[in-house]
């Protein structure tokens, strides 16, 4: 197996995680991966769930940290399960200080048992007392109840889906999430528990199964190969608590999706409505203007109507199963880079806007057809066949850090059929404008990396800039590039 | 969203945006559904956030476009409530017959409508679920005629399951809207095309029967 191989030669060299996001980022690797890829390990990997490297190196040691931090892992995950059955058993649990009768991030809620989302319970005078053990236990069934009602209706292809257990793990991992952070369960959270969950069991699968073998290169021993397979596996044997890790790393830490469903007490808007006006009004503006302005002005659809699904979800209801988990590994890598820069990192500014905002210039062809079938389209994304160049313009079009780790693929000739078509009548035809286009984002993706490598470098070496004429020379390549991608794109030449 | 009547399509006279609230679970989904395509899915997964579907009836001698929002159970709170109610020509209000907490919550939906949509816009209470109310019924239909009635509504129990109701429902709601523009023109219907169905830019908001 090349992953594990993969993986044990990150470890020895230490250069987990910032080798496995560039690897991810390796669009000419990652269009041939196959289907061996350990997708969820290296979502822990970049999520920080498993150590990023030992002390001293070595893969020996590092087996034994990584044993020894994923049974810390599981032994809190069973403690905080403890707690919540406890909870629900009335025995007397103090939950967080911070719990005060009721669970809330914010005034936004639905359980239809919450006495004060609905109000209709305020006047119950059977309502529990605040605080008591009663009222903490009347609100965890609360959310146990909202939730069941949708991973009830969770109904996935994978036959794991099928299994009673799948859905009582989903439901036990999003009631110890509600508990631990003292806030409700919202609709949706539900599907990215779901995904996370899914992801493991391929991942454990993968890893259980006997028929791989191992992949020895850059001179790692099979040893040592093998090594990195028991401890993984070992991490998957409370699939739970590695699951429960995950999404509580998605749902806080850098990502923190927790504020596409929870109101920010930084921002007045939900980041999520934020975010979805950024997409279709700046990204959506920036790259198409004409859809732009049709979208804003002519059929004047917001941009909540369909983005906050999209954004809420991470694209789970838009793409394939499949699909999405590579999404995700793109967005968590695009995360682990931030944070390995130390810099904060906001998805409203990152990979996820920039896909929704790709994501409806795809559909260009179907939504200029008018008001309600742009509508019905964005609101029901039509199926996506290949997604590795939609991911891949995505990417081109991400600010930050991202664009010094990633390496395109070169393009196929069979991805732009007028460029075949030229060079079979001899180049004498004119180059479409697709493939105009093609070229001026390049041009772009080309710009961004130097202005990248240039802010980089300056960052290493304290804020000591080069010399003057260096520095010259510097800017005007620069600005070369970026009229020629102007001209490409925008037909402005100077 | 689409603005509403502002240009109708070749095959339409007129374009109702028509908003579907109601409780998670209550079987909205599976009402507008039964509707747009004629199936009911028993696995039918939750809605995130809003869901869009189209239909096209005939009303009198009108062609009507209706544009369905169906909209999650939990949405009722800030994040999309302003796109969803904007623009609205009626509401569908819909509990479950079956699980009596939907139906006491009504209230509380009613006045999410009177704060974010137009006032006086046309609404229909809607019993879902008609077909397992026969062995599990936690709401009589008197009490939620009485309901209704109290709060100048029609209702009317479906089962998008047994397909009972359904065209039914979006008729009334598209009679009490066509009458709502009759009682804010002060005159008879408009003829085809004659008019937009633009609520938001009618000032006149008369005190009308069978509305919120």
């Amino acid at each position: 197996m090349e992953e594990l191989a993969f993986f044990t030669k990150c470890i020895r060299d230490d250069k987990m995680p910032s080798c496995l996001a560039r690897d991810t980022l390796n669009f000419n690797r990652t269009f041939f991966r196959g289907d061996d890829r350990l997708s969820f390990t290296r979502w822990s990997f970049l999520l920080g769930i498993y150590p990023p490297s030992s002390v001293n190196g070595g893969v020996q040691q590092y087996a034994d940290l990584c044993r020894n931090h994923i049974a810390d892992l599981q032994a809190s995950g069973n403690r905080l399960w403890k707690n919540v059955v406890r909870t629900e058993h009335t025995d007397s649990v103090p939950l967080e200080e911070k719990k005060k009768g009721r669970l809330k991030f914010d005034q936004s809620s639905s359980s239809d048992s919450d006495a004060a989302s609905m109000g209709g319970t305020d006047m119950n005078p059977l309502r529990p007392v605040q605080e008591s053990e009663y009222a903490r236990e009347f609100v965890l069934r609360g959310i146990r109840k909202e939730a069941h009602k949708d991973v009830e209706r969770l109904f996935w292809e994978p036959s794991l889906f099928d299994r009673s257990q799948t859905r009582k793990d989903i439901e036990d991992i999003l009631i110890m999430y509600c508990v631990q952070n003292a806030c409700d369960y919202k609709q949706g959270m539900h599907e990215v528990v779901a995904l996370c969950y899914y992801a493991a069991h391929r991942d454990a699968d993968l890893l259980g199964s006997s028929s791989w073998t191992v992949v020895s290169k850059d001179a790692i021993l099979p040893a040592e190969v093998h090594l990195m397979r028991e401890v993984l596996l070992f991490s998957y044997t409370e699939i739970v608590s590695l699951v429960y890790a995950v999404f509580a790393a998605l749902m806080a830490g850098h990502l923190s999706l927790k504020h596409f469903f929870f109101r920010n007490p930084e921002n007045e808007d939900l980041d999520v409505l934020r975010c979805a006006k950024r997409v279709q009004s700046e990204l959506l503006l920036s790259l198409d203007p004409s859809l732009h302005q049709l979208l804003n002005t002519t059929y004047q659809i917001e941009s909540g109507c369909y983005l906050v699904r999209w954004l809420r979800v991470l694209f789970i209801r838009e793409f394939s199963l499949f699909q999405t988990v590579f999404i995700w590994e793109v967005l968590f890598a695009e995360c682990c880079i931030y944070h390995l820069q130390h810099r904060a990192y906001s998805l409203c500014d990152g990979f996820a806007a920039a896909l929704a905002a790709r994501m409806i210039h795809h559909v260009k062809q179907v939504l200029i057809k008018g008001a309600d079938t742009a509508l019905r389209c964005l609101v029901t994304y039509p199926p996506v066949d290949t997604i590795m160049p939609l991911i891949e313009n995505a990417v081109r079009h991400t600010e930050g850090p991202i664009q010094a780790y990633v390496v395109y693929r070169t393009p196929a000739l069979d991805d732009y059929p007028r460029v075949q078509q030229r060079h079979q009548m001899g180049g004498r035809c004119r180059p479409s404008r697709e493939h105009i286009e093609f070229y001026g984002e390049r041009l772009d993706s080309i710009a961004r990396k130097m202005e990248n490598y240039r802010v980089a470098n300056l960052d290493k070496r304290d804020g000591i800039h080069l010399l003057p004429e260096n520095d010259s020379a510097f800017y005007e390549a620069l600005a070369e590039i970026k009229k020629m991608r102007d001209t490409f794109l925008y037909d402005m030449g100077d | 969203m689409a603005k509403a009547g502002s240009s109708p399509g070749g095959d339409c006279d007129y374009i109702f945006k028509i908003i579907v609230i109601g409780d998670s679970g209550v079987g909205k989904s599976s009402l507008t559904v039964r509707l747009s395509e004629d199936v009911f899915y028993k696995d039918y997964a939750s809605t995130i956030a809003i869901d869009f579907r189209m239909h096209q009836m005939q009303y009198m001698d009108k062609r009507v476009r209706l544009q369905i929002w169906d909209t999650a159970g939990q949405e009722r709170f800030q994040s999309v409530a302003t796109a969803f109610y904007r623009g609205a020509n009626g509401v569908m209000l819909c509990f479950d017959l079956t699980h009596r907490p939907s139906f006491q919550h009504l209230e509380q939906w009613v006045e999410r409508v009177k704060q974010q949509a137009l006032p006086g816009i046309p609404c229909l209470l809607i019993g879902c679920k008609s077909d397992e109310a026969r062995d599990n019924r936690q709401v009589t239909n008197d009490e939620a005629i009485a309901w209704a009635k109290q709060h100048n509504m029609f209702f009317i129990e479906t089962s998008a399951k047994e397909k009972e109701n359904v065209q039914q429902a979006f008729q009334q709601i598209t009679k009490s809207i066509f009458e709502d523009m009759k009682d804010r023109n002060g005159k008879n219907l408009p003829t085809a095309r004659e008019g937009s169905v633009n609520l938001e830019g009618q000032a006149n908001h008369k005190e009308k029967k069978s509305c919120c």
